[in-house]
């Protein structure tokens, strides 16, 4: 039942918004609204969340054991409010790493068929 | 807030399960407010895609979370049912044959009063049927039918008469039912085709017809649904027809819904418009009429009044002073009087169906004191009582799902056994589980859900979470025990209602057998020869082919007597006909005496096993040039010849040069027309005098009855073979015992009652168990006391008498409350009952006798259980 027996297969492949909130946590603890401005900063704008998606994938990586609640504290560059805080888990770190390598994988077979653009000259 | 997070609230409020809000409301809050604060400072257009990226991110995440939330208490409800399996079967049980048994009187319903006829805009057309005392539906004769047809203005008018024909030519001779239609019927109907054509008007003029249409099944069989059929030739009572068409595979005749045979052949009704109009009384043709585009049933119904009270003025003494005629809708036609047993039945289901629900409810009340503890912890870490209430809901809706699945394939083995039972009911055979039987079946599992499972729910929102972790024990116990209680209540007096209706239609059942029918049904074998025109157009050759046939089979082994007659009884209906006695001379209305007429070759009330009351039956003799004789049955004796002696005396039939006739015999009264019905007056006509109405019309088609010494089906060949002796094309149809005839006339009755005793058995046991389950539980809560109770010196019989009372308290009180709702209800059964009075007080009281005996039997397992209690266990146990 140990950590070396969790197996990430079963939760591949992962949307896009649940791998960048995966992505965004692997740094560091963050509430809510840092999650979103940091996924639309990583993807410049690409993958916006709205609070409900954002907290539909929160709950159900809280439910499956990928990411962890921290505990509840003040936000200084939110007015204090008191916000709950999240943090990749080992289990978390281990989805997000099998999904990056199943992406690079899908990308290594489609450049053996060479189904890719050609590099731009620069 | 601004009004903007306000908003937000409002909407994560409106679409995400209390659950998820709990957890996540306010941090969603706080994001959102993040984002608002920050879109503001982009301007409207930020402003507006935050809101559009966040309304459609609610809205699409919102009803998914509902849904896992949905699966995440069906799976816990699963885990919940497994842990208790006997309770889980029983509820299971209990509630499949609940909706099982509506779900299947649903699908007769469904088939019989709820789908649409084969008929284009089958409200717009009504049968047309002539009235007068003594005969609410007559058909009209030819001359009333052409007088309609040209006159009515607000409707289409179209006939067909009955017959048959027999096939020759092609294997075995067969006789076909055919009917004979105006041209135009088929468009009236509003039925078109499946191949072909209908018939054109020409077709309809004497001499010029010789088209006809198959029905769908005919064509299947004797051409295996080929289309080169159209324009191919069928030898029809020996003569060449064309077939010009081929009707769709639905289709049936309005009347032929529940006939024992259908027609397989239509041919088109001669008619001649220019003949003489004064012959009206021979009133053979069922008429249709669609109302036309522009005026309404009612403006039709007055024109039909005004042309048929001018009928009354055009020939004096034609009419009877009261004559009318009147459209009765066709969908109430074809139905016919099943409609009101229907509906009866349905409320039956339902009835059983509320008594599985009190049951179910009973089991769920008494399991959540079970689970008080589970219950109660949940609660301890943070479910709200709504989040339980859905939750309990949930595992009812579970529970009803399984129990419908069930329930289903229950209601399809009863309705196969439904259809086998009562073959008489118009369109059982269409009976299918369609899509509106299961939208039925969905709606009525969902409801039986939120029925039963309301009370555990509600028990539960109500319940003191900390009384149970501190003891195990609950509060609210009285209010509880009296909500089972009156549960238990309703379900007797629930299953007593059923039990009632049922016991009064078994009754009324066994009367309508006991009936007097006037003849002896056992060991009788009949069936049906028609002889064509060809060969025998007149009434001699017919006479002497049915002496022949006759004297043949009464030669057979094991045949005791042999006869025939027109129409057999509770096979055919027969009609009256007016008659004078010496010395009367017609009445401006003609006569006032008439009676249902009938046409009999000797050996006829032999074989029937009819009384004879005076005087003889017809005998051989009794040939066409010998005297005119009748004979007579005791209504027709009692009524116009009381106190004396009617053999010897004289009548004559109405209309045209008729021979007086003597009376020669009284025989006792036949029920022809239905068991239920009394006989009528009636007269016997001996075949080889009988006199038709015009030229080329005498009777050619007869039942044959042959009483036998041992089993009628025994002689069925040989008796075959004996009439093909005598024409080999000559096909013998119908044959069955004359008992088979009897159980086909009360098929529907018997459905009723044996569905409804069905139902009412189903309603006692779930009444016992329901009083059982209740009983059972609530002794088991007063173990200690009955334990201290044996202590302190109570003895046996003081505690048997005191569990006694507890439980037969509810149970009384349900037999007081359901007495009084069978009072009320049976009256609704009236019109099913045969001789049986719907309050029957010897009824009423026999079946809350035996409720109140199940109800005690139910009683006395938990009570001697109680008696069994260990004092020193009991006491060791708190």
């Amino acid at each position: 039942m140990g950590k070396r027996s969790f197996d990430p297969q079963p939760f591949l492949p992962l949307t896009p918004a649940m791998f960048q909130v995966l992505v965004a946590l692997a740094g560091r603890e963050m509430h809510g609204y840092a999650i979103i401005k940091e996924v639309q900063r990583r993807t410049d704008g690409k993958v916006r969340l709205s609070a409900g998606t954002l907290y539909a994938l929160i709950k159900r990586f809280v439910q499956d054991g990928l990411i962890v609640e921290c505990d509840e504290r003040p936000d200084p560059a939110l007015d204090d409010e008191r916000r709950r805080y999240y943090r990749l888990s080992d289990n978390g770190r281990a989805v997000a790493l099998a999904e990056a390598e199943r992406m690079e994988e899908a990308i290594d077979q489609a450049r053996a068929r060479l189904l890719t653009r050609k590099p731009r000259p620069a | 807030m601004s009004r903007h997070v306000r908003l937000f609230r409002r909407l994560v409020r409106a679409l995400f399960p209390e659950d998820f809000r709990v957890d996540y409301e306010s941090e969603m809050a706080r994001t959102f407010t993040a984002q608002a604060h920050e879109a503001r400072g982009g301007g409207v257009g930020a402003l507006a895609r935050l809101w559009s990226e966040t309304f459609i991110g609610l809205v699409r995440t919102g009803p998914r979370e509902h849904v896992l939330q949905l699966r995440q208490d069906a799976g816990y409800a699963l885990r919940m049912m497994r842990r208790t399996p006997g309770f889980t079967a029983i509820a299971i049980l209990t509630l499949a044959t609940g909706i099982g048994a509506n779900t299947a009187v649903f699908t007769v319903v469904n088939a019989v009063l709820v789908r649409p006829l084969p008929y284009r805009d089958a409200d717009q057309v009504a049968m047309l049927w002539n009235h007068w005392p003594g005969s609410a539906k007559s058909g009209l004769s030819t001359p009333e039918l052409l007088d309609f047809r040209e006159r009515l203005r607000t409707v289409d008018v179209a006939a067909l008469a009955g017959g048959a024909a027999n096939l020759t030519g092609r294997g075995e001779p067969e006789r076909l039912p055919a009917s004979y239609v105006t041209s135009n019927y088929l468009d009236v109907l509003g039925v078109r085709p499946l191949l072909g054509r209908t018939f054109r008007p020409e077709e309809e003029r004497r001499g010029q017809g010789f088209s006809v249409l198959l029905t769908h099944a005919a064509w299947q069989r004797l051409f295996d649904g080929r289309p080169d059929a159209i324009g191919q030739r069928l030898t029809l009572d020996r003569a060449g027809y064309t077939i010009v068409g081929v009707l769709p595979p639905q289709f049936a005749l309005p009347h032929e819904f529940g006939a024992l045979e259908r027609s397989a052949l239509v041919f088109p009704l001669p008619l001649d418009p220019a003949a003489p109009r004064d012959e009206r009384g021979s009133h053979y043709l069922r008429t249709i009429a669609r109302v036309r585009r522009g005026y309404s049933m009612d403006q039709a119904q007055a024109e039909v009044g005004a042309v048929a009270r001018a009928f009354d003025r055009e020939h004096p003494g034609e009419y009877d002073p009261a004559y009318g005629a009147t459209l009765w809708p066709l969908p109430g036609e074809v139905v016919g009087d099943v409609r009101p047993a229907l509906l009866v039945l349905l409320g039956a289901v339902t009835l059983v169906l509320l008594i599985a629900c009190a049951n179910v409810a009973n089991l769920l009340l008494a399991r959540g004191q079970v689970r008080a503890r589970e219950i109660a912890v949940r609660k301890a870490i943070g479910a709200s009582p709504a989040r339980l209430v859905r939750q309990v809901l949930t595992e009812g809706l579970v529970l009803a799902a399984i129990a419908a699945a069930a329930g289903t394939a229950l209601a399809y083995a009863l309705t196969r056994a439904m259809a086998r039972l009562a073959p008489g009911i118009p369109r059982i055979d269409e009976m299918s589980v369609d899509l509106t039987v299961l939208a039925f079946t969905a709606g009525v599992s969902v409801i039986t859900a939120a029925v039963f499972g309301s009370l555990p729910a509600m028990d539960l929102a109500r319940r003191d979470s900390g009384a149970h972790l501190s003891s195990g024990r609950g509060g609210r116990t009285t209010l509880r025990q009296a909500v089972r209680g009156a549960l238990v209540s309703a379900q007797v007096a629930l299953a007593l209602v059923l039990l009632v209706g049922a016991a009064l239609l078994v009754q009324s059942f066994t009367r309508l057998l006991n009936a007097p029918s006037g003849f002896r049904p056992e060991n009788v074998l009949t069936f049906r020869v028609s002889l064509p025109i060809e060969g025998f157009k007149e009434r001699e050759p017919v006479v002497r082919f049915f002496e022949q046939a006759l004297e043949r089979l009464r030669a057979l082994p094991d045949v005791t007597a042999a006869g025939a007659t027109a129409g057999l009884p509770l096979q055919t209906e027969i009609g009256d006909w007016d008659f004078y006695l010496p010395g009367e001379t017609p009445g401006p209305h003609g006569s006032d005496r008439a009676a249902d007429w009938q046409v009999v070759t000797p050996g006829f009330f032999e074989a029937m096993g009819v009384e004879l009351r005076r005087g003889r039956f017809p005998s051989l003799s009794d040939r066409a040039d010998a005297p005119a004789v009748v004979v007579i049955n005791q209504r027709l004796a009692a009524t116009y010849f009381p106190g004396v002696d009617p053999v010897g005396r004289q009548i004559r039939m109405s209309g045209g040069e008729r021979p007086w006739m003597t009376i020669i015999g009284v025989a006792g009264d036949i029920r022809h027309n239905g068991l239920d019905t009394p006989a009528r007056a009636q007269v016997f006509m001996p075949h080889a005098q009988f006199v038709p109405f015009w030229k080329d019309t005498t009777v050619r088609s007869f039942s044959i009855a042959l009483r036998t010494s041992g089993d009628p089906r025994a002689v069925a060949a040989a008796a075959v073979a004996r009439i093909r002796e005598l024409d080999r094309d000559l096909p013998v149809s119908q044959v069955m015992t004359l008992e088979a005839v009897v159980d086909r006339a009360v098929g529907p009755r018997r459905l009723q009652m044996l569905l409804l005793a069905i139902f009412a058995g189903i309603a006692l046991v779930l009444a016992a168990i329901g009083t059982y389950g209740v009983l059972a539980y609530q002794i088991t809560e007063r173990t200690r006391e009955f334990g201290v109770r044996m202590a302190l010196g109570a003895r046996r019989a003081d505690i048997i008498g005191m569990v006694l009372r507890q439980g037969m308290s509810p149970a009384v009180a349900g037999v007081i409350v359901g007495l009084a709702g069978a009072a009320l209800l049976t009256r609704l059964l009236a019109s099913l009952l045969f001789e049986t009075r719907p309050t029957d007080p010897a009824t009423f009281g026999a079946t809350a006798v035996v409720l109140l005996a199940a109800a005690l039997a139910a009683c006395l397992f938990p009570a001697r259980r109680a008696t069994r209690v260990d004092p020193a266990t009991a006491l060791r146990a708190e």
